[in-house]
């Protein structure tokens, strides 16, 4: 069994990506503020939500992220209101998908996506080496088996 | 050893497909009014340079795609994408099938459509497509399924054109044939729906039969309809092929649209072997199977055999399949009792009385349109007799058997057919009892199988213990 937690980049990748979405919805909010005075209300909401969930809620969540590939599934449990334990066995699994934001790609680290007949299962962001051996891992290991 | 294949340069245009019809349209009118007059508008330097920018990036994302075949490894990786870049890897035993497809200016160009189809892809679409030259599309092909020595197995016209009939209908006919016109009348100025009404109308008032003008009309739209629909067909199955391998399938199709499938034997998830009414009139059967993930839309399976009679088909199916093959001998058919068989007319004989109940109202009410009436009657009548011979097929010859692969044989809306499906691959067993099958003892048994297109068959009143029994033992339940 191989347990696998995610990388510091990670973190400021999403950290990244939740600021900058703040700071588009923000700087909208006030431009269009002169036509519709309660925006400005709306932009102090959305810039003090983001800004908690960018650096309060992120690094928690992210804490609680584990990827477990043991003998039969892969397992990825996160959470920490509402806690998640998403299961694919191997045999059910068809392929995987790494998936790279230009952002992403300048950290090093892509995203995987297992892929099984009607559903999928998401991986966050891991090394671009770990994200790789994942998909070796899970596509070869069946003609070895 | 890695295999590297590019996609071919025929890519870059589909690419630019949604955009070149908004672009190009206007640029070319731009052009020409420029090359005429000597003037130009100030939005046709904008649209020189879009286009531009799209060509640069339809080029680049072209440039990015991969694919790579791992021969040691079984592997097959699909690399693509320019600002999102994205990377999979499919062990080759996780294909379902592989589909070329060539229409006449990919045959030009020297390119074939590839598709990769697995389990996981999405209804209607398949997990990959991409151009590939002709030459590249061999290559991939034999690595993936190995060239070995296919037998080719091809069928007359004959055979072809009554696949064609018995797959087309008049309303597949209207729903592909009503947008062509009005496009090709959009695009030429010419109001050809208009003409078409007009010349129906003319024909429909010259044919003078009992029946009125518009039944005439009617008859002579869904006469059209289906012609096209059947035509349409034809050129979809014109050069059908079946190339057997000693463990793999591919069925080859089409005049101007060339269509190459190929998948595992062992990747089918059930066989038909199927009869419509057109059929039973030639006494003679198709099969078809249907695997998983395959196809571009949901209810699509590949027709194996167009057209055979009925032993030669289970002979084919015997050497062809010989692992879906069901042999125990022992079935489960319906109650060979005299109430038992009267169940199966009841709906035709409740539709037909009350098809003439109606009539005689409708008759009665409006005297005007008593001919169109009886006509309407007439074809009621007709479809009523014809499902009213099915259901005592599935009575007389409908039976159910659980071996090493399942097997039930019933009918399926105005068809027969023959199930044969391996026990891994049943999805549903449902046993259904109304308040007549509790009073006499019956069920229906419905048979599901897991796959995308969920094929199911189902036979009506069995007896509902014996059913009960075989199921739990079938299933250790």
């Amino acid at each position: 069994m191989k347990e696998n937690t995610l990388p510091k980049k990670t973190t400021w990748l999403w950290l990244l990506r939740i600021v900058l979405v703040t700071f588009i919805l923000v700087a909208l909010c006030f431009y269009f503020a002169p036509l519709f005075a309660p925006l400005k209300i709306i932009a102090i909401v959305i810039g003090v939500l983001g800004l908690f969930v960018a650096f309060v809620y992120l690094p928690f969540f992210f804490k609680t992220y584990k990827i477990i590939l043991s003998n039969d599934a892969v397992i990825v449990k996160f959470g920490i209101l509402i806690k998640v334990e998403h299961i694919m066995p191997y045999k059910r699994m068809i392929y995987a998908q790494s998936f790279e934001t230009p952002m992403a790609r300048l950290l090093g680290v892509a995203a995987v996506r297992l892929k099984a007949a009607r559903s999928y299962l998401l991986v966050a962001e891991v090394e671009k080496e770990s994200a790789q051996s994942i998909i070796d891992f899970l596509a070869e290991g069946e003609s070895h088996e | 050893m890695n295999k590297v294949f590019r996609a071919h340069p025929l890519m870059i245009f589909n690419f630019l497909k949604p955009f070149l019809f908004v672009l190009l349209i206007p640029l070319v009118r731009g052009l020409i009014q420029y090359a005429v007059s000597g003037e130009y508008d100030s939005i046709l330097y904008f649209e020189v340079i879009l286009l531009i920018a799209l060509a640069v990036i339809g080029f680049l994302r072209w440039w990015c795609f991969k694919l790579i075949l791992n021969e040691e490894k079984h592997t097959i990786t699909v690399v693509s994408g320019l600002v999102f870049r994205k990377t999979a890897k499919i062990n080759v035993d996780r294909l379902s099938s592989v589909q070329t497809k060539q229409n006449p200016l990919e045959f030009i160009c020297r390119a074939v459509t590839f598709r990769l189809n697995t389990e996981a892809g999405n209804i209607g679409k398949a997990d990959y497509e991409f151009k590939l030259s002709v030459k590249s599309a061999k290559k991939v092909s034999t690595l993936l399924y190995g060239k070995g020595d296919n037998k080719k197995i091809r069928f007359s016209l004959f055979k072809i054109a009554v696949l064609a009939a018995t797959t087309s209908s008049a309303f597949t006919g209207i729903i592909v044939g009503v947008p062509l016109i009005y496009r090709a009348g959009n695009l030429l100025e010419i109001a050809i729906s208009d003409m078409l009404i007009n010349e129906i109308n003319n024909i429909s008032q010259k044919i003078e039969t009992y029946f009125p003008p518009v039944v005439n009309a009617i008859s002579l739209v869904f006469l059209a309809s289906y012609l096209f629909s059947f035509f349409y067909s034809l050129f979809n199955y014109l050069n059908f092929q079946l190339r057997l391998g000693e463990d793999k399938m591919e069925i080859r199709s089409g005049l101007f649209v060339r269509t190459r499938t190929a998948f595992k034997k062992a990747a089918i998830n059930n066989v038909r072997i199927e009869q419509s009414f057109l059929m039973l009139l030639l006494r003679r059967f198709a099969m078809r199977v249907s695997v998983g993930g395959y196809g571009e839309s949901k209810g699509r399976s590949e027709v194996v055999i167009p057209l055979e009679k009925g032993q030669e088909i289970r002979n084919h199916f015997a050497e062809y399949l010989p692992f879906f093959k069901c042999d125990t001998g022992v079935f489960i058919k319906p109650r060979a009792t005299a109430i038992n068989r009267s169940r199966f007319l009841f709906f035709p004989t409740i539709y037909f009385i009350s098809s003439i109940i109606l009539a005689i109202i409708l008759g009665l009410r409006f005297e005007d349109f008593t001919r169109f009436t009886i006509f309407s009657l007439w074809v009621v009548c007709t479809l009523i007799f014809i499902h009213a011979w099915f259901c005592l097929f599935e009575c007389f010859k409908g039976k159910v058997d659980f071996g090493e692969n399942v097997f039930i044989r019933s009918r399926r809306g105005f068809k027969t057919c023959e199930l044969y499906c391996p026990k891994e691959n049943v999805g549903e067993v449902k046993l259904v009892r109304f308040p007549a099958d509790m009073w006499h003892h019956t069920c229906r048994l419905r048979i599901t199988v897991r796959s995308e297109r969920a094929d199911s068959l189902c036979v009506r009143h069995l007896d509902y213990e014996t059913v009960k029994k075989t199921v739990n033992e079938y299933f250790n339940v």
